[in-house]
């Protein structure tokens, strides 16, 4: 089992739910979100991703966020 | 001589930021040029300070020589992410005025209402070079009417 630990001055919540929803089908994905951080355990992975799953995992949160974090930007940019 | 420090470890480099001169804007956008190529994890091991952790998708060519070239390309991109960052926080002010010019004024009564205008300021002009026209009543109470000027142009020859 990996435990990855998102801060969510970084990671957004949603984006690490995205994460795990697109993932459900490789590993057992449990969150716990907390005020500051989102604790994620990654279980049983599917054998044919392996070791990757932990960093195509931290990939995919991270992008989301990004993503996420300059939508927000632009809509209040806009003021929307 | 101050460095932008990054540790070799564990077939990656892991830098260490601090947020007053890296804003979060800035790692965001170098590490969104990255996420093809290389796996990221970011985290904050203090207050002010955020952690980045870049390790190659092909493990294979996770030497330490292609790990210091990707360090060195990622520290450019944050120079250049955080050069971005000031010039669009600079030009705020400026982006928002044409915007707001852009999208509530009327462009089409702006430019017809600029050429009546124009047109106005160059009737109102002295002509610099006094040249009179038949039209111009108010510079010779004496000039001759239209008719007449033709008929000395003939007779002139």
């Amino acid at each position: 089992m990996v435990k990855v630990v998102f801060s969510r001055h970084l990671y957004r919540l949603e984006a690490v739910q995205a994460a795990a929803e697109v993932y459900a089908d490789f590993a057992d994905i449990g969150l716990e979100v907390g005020d500051d951080e989102v604790r994620v355990t990654l279980a049983d992975p599917d054998p044919e991703i392996g070791d990757e799953l932990y960093d195509a995992f931290c990939n995919h949160a991270l992008f989301e966020s990004i993503v996420g974090h300059r939508a927000e930007a632009g809509q209040a940019e806009v003021g929307g | 001589m101050v460095e932008l420090s990054y540790a070799l470890d564990e077939g990656g480099v892991y830098f260490i930021l601090s947020e007053e001169i890296y804003p979060v804007d800035a790692i965001y956008g170098a590490a969104y040029l990255f996420v093809d190529r290389c796996y990221l994890y970011l985290d904050r091991p203090e207050e002010k300070q955020i952690g980045v952790r870049i390790r190659l998708k092909d493990k294979s060519k996770a030497d330490e020589v292609a790990l210091e070239a990707m360090a060195g390309e990622f520290a450019n991109e944050l120079l250049n992410q955080v050069v971005r960052h000031q010039v669009t926080e600079s030009t705020a002010n400026i982006r928002d005025y044409y915007m707001a010019r852009a999208f509530f004024t009327d462009a089409g009564r702006a430019s017809i209402d600029a050429l009546l205008a124009e047109l106005d300021a160059e009737e109102l002009e002295e002509d610099p070079l006094e040249i009179s026209v038949p039209w111009d009543d108010a510079g010779d109470a004496d000039s001759a009417e239209p008719g007449d000027a033709t008929q000395a142009e003939v007779s002139g020859g």
